[in-house]
This record gives structure tokens, C-alpha cells and sequence, in this order.
């Protein structure tokens, strides 16, 4: 009876301290795991917000460009683009200098005496290149022309793809009859042309498309009306390539 | 004169707060942890919705960019545009134009000058070279510089030199600056 009564005692003893205990147990687990799992869950939700944001802007971005690209006419891009490399090549185009500068001379009745050209390396890598990051192919030539058609030469060498430049004329005689009132000219010109690689990246997705500017499409209509050294050549191959006939026609048909 | 007595022992009323913290205590447990699980729940679906939205986008986003790269010609096509835009408008602007040069040179070109040698620069600049026959020619030319060069786009105008030789002919030199 006597032993009873203890436990009892003992029982009424140690029945608070579960009752307490549990409890403040579970609200320790409760803070424990609140830190250990939620807390990184809504520290990872947070970023994937923050992601979905970022997310929807690039959406937006590209949306933006994909409908820009649909505006543009594939056909206008190449023809203006072919334009300008023209204008601009990629690789030494001393050929077409030469010939321009042939061509211009002939058209205006000067004579052209002698022309000093080293192309020297073609590979637009290994050329020396400008400040302005287009690199010089130079040609010094001597010539012989009166005073009205050296005029309209250097006119025409202002209005010519590829691009060339007069960089330095000395006269070395200026003849004049008493019959004209303008000298005849003789002397030597250097000119220049210019020839740039292309861009490293043609496009990057996600960058964004770049624009052509009022002044760029101003360029373009006026390079448009320059004389091109390709349709020369395309014209010079149409009539290589005309049809000749050659011996006697079929009697038999 | 009323005397109150308190009838509960001062064990029982320890018991009976003690009671009643337990409970609080047991209230408060009991509610973190629902709090705590509603909460677990709504972070979890907050987590799978976002997941699920991210992986929309990410392929929304692999869908537009397949369809950009459809257009990757037309895209370098304007890249090449722009680029050579650029560098031409550079070249056209630095470009030295010679045609104002000449038709000054045209003005400058009297009966009374007799021409020898001219040299046009990389700048524009000119120096001409020529003989005039008597001061009324010599006079004329600098009469003819003045109106051409000094009032057109000339920064300077001078004459290196000016030998006047015994058949009375004058031997200019002519320089201008742009």
C-alpha cells in the first residue's frame, strides 16, 4: 500500500514535465525544420520569381525582334548589303580600282600614262589596317588631261564604287595653247581604296536586332546612285557570253 | 464587518496555474504546427507553380529562339548593314574632296598667270606655282586671290614667295590652307 502511494507521488511528479516537454518540443521542431526546409524553399521560390522576371522581359525582347524580322524584306537586306560590301569590300579589291579607274579616265578623255599598284598581301587578316579599323589598298598614277575633263575625273572618282579617294595630286606641267583658255594638265595622282572584314558575329539571338537609322538609309539611296564596278562587269560578261555563230548555216534543217 | 476566507490552499492554486500554462503551452504547440504545415503546403505548391511557370517560359523562350534563328540570314544581313554603314560615313566624312580645290583653281586662272606647277595635298591645300608678266598682272592676281580664296573655305592664303626677275615677270608662289 505504502509502495503504491509513492509511484503515485512519483507519477503526479514527472505528468507536468511530459506535458510541458512535448509541447515545447514541437514547437522546437517546428522552428528547426521551418529553417532548415522552409526557409531555403522560400529563398528558392524568391529567386525563381525574380527568374520569371527576367524571363518575361527576355519573352518581350524577343517577341519584339521576332516581329522586326518579319517586317524586314530578306530581298532589300541582300540587295543593300551587297551594295555596301561593294562600297566597302572585304578583301582588296584592286581589281575593281583598276578598272574604275581605267574606265573613269576613258569616259572623260584623259589619258592615263602609267599607274604604280602593290596590292602586296591580300588576306584581309594579314593586311596592315587603319585607325578606323577599314584598311588602304593605294595606287599612284600618272596622267595627262585638260583642264574641264580633270575636273569632271575627279568628280567622277567622288561618285564611284568601290569607294575611292584622291589623296594627292602634283601637276607636274600645265601646258597652255593661246588658243585655250584652260590649261592641259599632266602630273601624277594617288588614290586609295578601302576594304574592311566583316563583323566577327553575324547576329547573336539574343542581342538585340540592330537598326538602320534615317541617315543609314540616306547612305544606302545615295551609294545606290554611285557608278558600280559590278554592273560593269556583269555587262562586260553578258555580252562575252552572247551567242556567236560560227561557220555556215544548216542547209539540211 | 465580512472577513473573506479563501478556501483553496495555496497547492491547489499552484496546480491550477499550472494548469493552465500546460494548456497554453499545449494551444500554442499545437497551432504552430498546423500554421507550420498549412504554411509547408502553400510553400510547396508556390514552389511547383513557379517551377512549372519557369519551365513554360524557358520553353516559350526556346520556341521564339528557333524561330529568330529561321531568320538568322536576314539577321547578319543587317548586322553587315549596319557595320558597314558605320565605317562608310566615317570614310565619306574624313574623304578629301578635291572639286572645290579645282574650281577655285579655275577662277584663279587668268590670262595674265601663266601656271607652272601646282600640288594639291592629302589635306586640300593647294600651292601653285606661275609667272605674271608686270605689276598690272601681278596686281590682278591678287585681286583674283583675295575674292576666291579669302572669302571662300580657306583657312590661310599666303605667298611663300614673290622674285620679281630684269624682264619685269614675277615668279609667285601661291599657298593655301584649308
Amino acid at each position: 500500500m505504502i509502495k503504491n502511494a509513492g509511484n503515485l507521488e512519483n507519477k503526479k511528479q514527472s505528468l507536468p514535465l511530459k506535458e510541458v516537454y512535448f509541447p515545447v518540443f514541437i514547437i522546437l521542431a517546428v522552428v528547426i525544420l521551418g529553417i532548415f526546409f522552409l526557409l531555403p524553399k522560400i529563398k528558392q521560390i524568391m529567386a525563381q520569381k525574380a527568374q520569371i522576371d527576367s524571363q518575361k522581359v527576355e519573352i518581350n525582347k524577343l517577341i519584339g525582334k521576332l516581329q522586326d524580322l518579319k517586317t524586314l524584306s530578306e530581298a532589300d537586306l541582300y540587295n543593300s548589303e551587297s551594295l555596301l560590301l561593294e562600297a566597302l569590300p572585304q578583301e582588296k579589291n584592286f581589281y575593281g580600282m583598276l578598272v574604275q579607274t581605267k574606265q573613269i579616265f576613258e569616259e572623260n578623255g584623259a589619258f592615263l600614262n602609267s599607274f604604280d599598284l602593290s596590292p602586296g598581301l591580300i588576306s584581309t587578316q594579314s593586311a596592315q589596317k587603319t585607325d578606323d579599323n577599314s584598311t588602304l589598298l593605294s595606287m599612284k598614277l600618272a596622267f595627262n588631261a585638260s583642264y574641264l575633263n580633270f575636273s569632271d575625273i575627279l568628280e567622277d572618282f567622288s561618285r564611284v564604287l568601290p569607294l575611292i579617294e584622291v589623296e594627292k595630286i602634283d601637276f607636274t606641267n600645265l601646258s597652255s595653247t593661246p588658243s585655250a583658255s584652260l590649261p592641259d594638265l599632266e602630273g601624277t595622282m594617288s588614290l586609295k581604296t578601302f576594304f574592311s572584314p566583316l563583323p566577327k558575329t553575324l547576329g547573336k539571338i539574343d542581342e538585340p536586332l540592330p537598326k538602320i537609322d534615317n541617315n543609314g538609309n540616306t547612305l544606302i539611296q545615295e551609294l545606290a546612285k554611285y557608278n558600280r564596278f559590278s554592273l560593269k562587269l556583269q555587262a562586260s560578261e553578258e555580252s562575252a557570253t552572247e551567242t556567236v555563230v560560227v561557220g555556215k548555216d544548216n542547209p539540211f534543217p | 464587518m465580512k472577513e473573506q476566507i479563501n478556501l483553496i490552499s495555496t497547492v491547489s492554486k499552484k496546480d491550477i496555474s499550472l494548469q493552465k500554462m500546460k494548456k497554453k503551452v499545449q494551444f500554442f504547440s499545437y497551432l504552430f504546427l498546423i500554421l507550420f504545415l498549412v504554411l509547408s503546403v502553400v510553400i510547396y505548391f508556390l514552389f511547383l507553380s513557379t517551377n512549372k511557370i519557369l519551365a513554360g517560359n524557358q520553353s516559350k523562350i526556346n520556341q521564339l529562339k528557333a524561330d529568330i534563328q529561321k531568320y538568322h540570314k536576314t539577321e547578319s544581313y543587317l548586322v553587315t548593314i549596319t557595320n558597314r554603314i558605320d565605317l562608310i560615313g566615317k570614310l565619306l566624312i574624313s574623304r578629301t574632296s578635291y572639286i572645290k580645290s579645282i574650281s577655285d583653281l579655275k577662277a584663279i586662272l587668268i590670262p595674265e598667270f601663266v601656271p607652272l606647277s601646282l600640288k594639291i595635298g592629302s589635306d586640300g591645300g593647294m600651292t601653285i606655282s606661275g609667272d605674271c608678266l608686270g605689276e598690272g598682272a601681278l596686281a590682278k592676281f591678287n585681286e583674283t586671290v583675295r575674292k576666291v580664296f579669302v572669302e571662300g573655305k580657306y583657312s590661310l592664303v599666303f605667298y611663300p614667295s614673290i622674285i620679281r626677275s630684269g624682264d619685269k615677270k614675277y615668279a609667285i608662289t601661291l599657298g593655301v590652307k584649308i
